[in-house]
């Protein structure tokens, strides 16, 4: 089970935003680490085919990121998650779940498990409009793991919930990290540097870092500083 | 399966949902049932109404022969000598206005109308017989067609059509279809905004909502999405379309009646000369309105899509809104004819009888045939436009 990236570059008028970048990726839960603009979203929304690459492949098994049964493999929480404001959560879920292509009863199964791992389970049928911004984000991370996805990227998908949130969800990552390949794209050093099993660090549209945690003999957060020149934002 | 009427059902409510939609169909259903109820007030509050119904039902199905319009004049003339006071003074400066009042108070002002628009002049109408009434329709359906810009040929197709139907042709008391027929006009206009209202969010508010990523990236997401979307979309334009069409003929049966059905549409319509009964005109109406608001929801998919942007979307209908207000001259010979197939006068029947090049078509066969062939084209567009669909920066 390998996806893999050939030479991947999307370019815009202007500007190179993905750089020829290659990569073969594992199971496992790979923290895709960049400052904002670095094209880390650009690069997870080509890998979702939904953005096509200037050039250059991505495939799965064989299978084109464009390909159908491509996309019923993946799961896909985007940054800025979006919600239909008068769906319950449980209608949003049955709703995508249909998208997934799961019937009806294992749609119905799968749901509830999912409210109740993101801790939903009592406000699964009032409407999303009420939720707060961390319920959204819970509902968001439920609904992309709906199809239990080989592929599972997820775009900086901690912002907005609380601390205690975020250890839940960490280890909600680290074990569908097991059986695939989770990629989870983020700015804050400590969402990944515990759970993940290979970094990928972005800067103006380049892999500049690809390794394991345990290949930098300093602390994650930095050595990320030091390759982005002592700030984040730049 | 059931997958998908989970999504044909979530996409319904997406679309059903929207208060704008149902305030707008409010606004339109009020529209329509003020329409037929002001006409019926201005029946005299249904005084007259009720006095007709009861005088032209008696004589519905009778032909309109000679013995039919001596007795139509023998009426009139009997309530024109029954209330002298009422008609004298104006009978000496006005001799036509006298005999429509006269006309209306004896219970006959429906075809009173009947025969006032073929022969188009109130004191043509006080002594006009079978002959005339029929040549005089005759005449019409050659200078209108004229008018329109037709060929010498194309009208003397019209005249041979016409003269296939059979004469003295049967009286009807069809004052309810004719007031559908009427108010069908308006009913165009209310679906144009309507389904605009409703439909212009269908692709365009994913964006809005920030859900499109997810949706495309769905095994689902592509071409079984956009199908469902397309016939939810076509369920809420059909059931506009039938909510408005169910209550136009609903008041209009109330006030009126729902006698005529079998009458000939010469009744409604005197210079036309196809030989169809009006119920099978109304038939036809509504065909067409369930056509063309499929027809304009598949239109605002499209834009929906290729704009994605709902206000966009809509400025676009105002637009086509705007744009059918207007009209292009006959004598710009096949724009005028094209122009005449516009959304806005999709069901406007009085250029029903319009008929054109060697008889092939005519205006309702021309708009069946463009508004069915543009729906399957644009609906390959859609599917194949949205199936390869990004997701851009925002």
């Amino acid at each position: 089970m390998e996806l893999i990236l050939d030479r991947v570059t999307k370019q815009y008028a202007s500007k190179i935003a993905v750089d020829r970048i290659t990569v073969n990726l594992k199971p496992g839960v790979i923290g895709l680490l960049g400052a904002n603009g670095a094209g880390k979203t650009t690069l997870m929304r080509m890998i979702c085919g939904i953005l096509n690459p200037s050039s250059g492949t991505i495939s799965f098994e064989g299978m084109d990121a464009s390909d159908e049964m491509y996309r019923d493999a993946l799961g896909y929480l985007p940054q800025d998650f979006g919600y239909y404001p008068n769906f319950t959560g449980m209608d949003f879920l049955m709703y995508m779940a249909a998208l997934k292509g799961l019937d009806k009863s294992e749609a119905k199964r799968k749901c509830n498990e999912l409210l109740k791992t993101v801790n939903l389970e009592n406000a699964a049928n009032k409407k999303i409009k009420t939720y707060s911004g961390g319920m959204k984000q819970r509902l968001g991370i439920a609904q992309a793991v709906l199809n239990d996805p080989k592929i599972l990227i997820l775009d900086e998908p901690t912002s907005g919930l609380d601390p205690k949130e975020r250890v839940r969800f960490r280890n909600l990552i680290a074990e569908l990290g097991k059986d695939a390949i989770v990629i989870l794209s983020t700015h804050i050093v400590s969402d990944v540097e515990h759970i993940a099993d290979r970094i990928l660090m972005m800067k103006e549209g380049n892999i500049i870092f690809d390794g394991n945690i345990s290949d930098i003999n300093e602390d994650l957060e930095t050595f990320y500083l030091k390759e982005f020149g002592g700030s984040e934002d730049e | 399966m059931s997958k998908m009427a989970v999504l044909y059902k979530a996409e319904l409510r997406k679309i059903l949902s929207k208060k704008s939609v149902w305030i707008a169909l409010l606004l339109s259903l009020a529209l329509v049932l003020l329409v037929g109820f002001t006409n019926f007030s201005a029946d005299g509050k249904g005084v007259y109404v009720k006095q007709q119904e009861k005088t032209l039902g008696a004589i519905s199905g009778q032909k309109m022969d000679d013995e039919f319009f001596e007795m139509f004049h023998s009426t009139v003339q009997k309530e024109l000598d029954e209330h002298p006071d009422q008609y004298n003074s104006l009978l000496e400066y006005d001799r036509g206005e006298a005999y429509k009042r006269a006309a209306e108070s004896a219970g006959m002002k429906a075809l009173y109308d009947v025969i006032y628009n073929t022969v188009r002049s109130k004191d043509a109408v006080i002594d006009v017989t079978a002959d005339e009434f029929y040549e005089k329709m005759r005449k019409d359906i050659e200078s209108d067609g004229l008018e329109l810009g037709c060929t010498q040929e194309e009208v003397d197709e019209w005249l041979q059509w016409f003269d296939k139907v059979e004469k003295p042709i049967e009286y009807s008391y069809a004052l309810s279809y004719q007031n559908v027929l009427d108010v069908l006009f308006i009913i165009g206009w209310a679906l144009i905004l309507n389904i605009a209202i409703a439909l212009s969010g269908v692709f365009a508010d994913e964006k809005t909502h920030r859900t499109d990523a997810m949706i495309l990236s769905a095994k689902n997401g592509r071409t079984p999405i956009c199908l469902v979307k397309i016939a939810a979309s076509i369920t809420a334009a059909l059931l506009q379309t039938l909510v408005l069409l169910g209550s136009c003929i609903g008041i209009e049966f109330l006030f009126y009646g729902a006698d005529g059905w079998n009458a000939p549409i010469q009744i409604i319509i005197p210079s036309s000369p196809w030989n169809i009964t009006i119920g099978e005109m109304i038939l036809i109406y509504a065909g067409l309105a369930i056509l063309s608001s499929i027809f304009f929801a598949i239109t605002n998919m499209v834009l929906s899509h290729l704009t994605k942007s709902a206000v966009a979307t809509m400025a676009i209908h105002a637009g086509i809104i705007f744009a059918g207000l207007f009209n292009v001259p006959s004598k710009l010979g096949l724009i005028a004819k094209l122009w005449q197939l516009r959304p806005s006068m999709a069901l406007y029947y009085g250029t029903f009888c319009n008929t054109y090049r060697y008889g092939v078509f005519n205006n309702v066969e021309l708009t069946t045939i463009l508004y069915l062939g543009l729906s399957i084209i644009l609906v390959l567009f859609l599917v194949l436009s949205y199936k390869k669909s990004q997701v851009q920066s925002r």
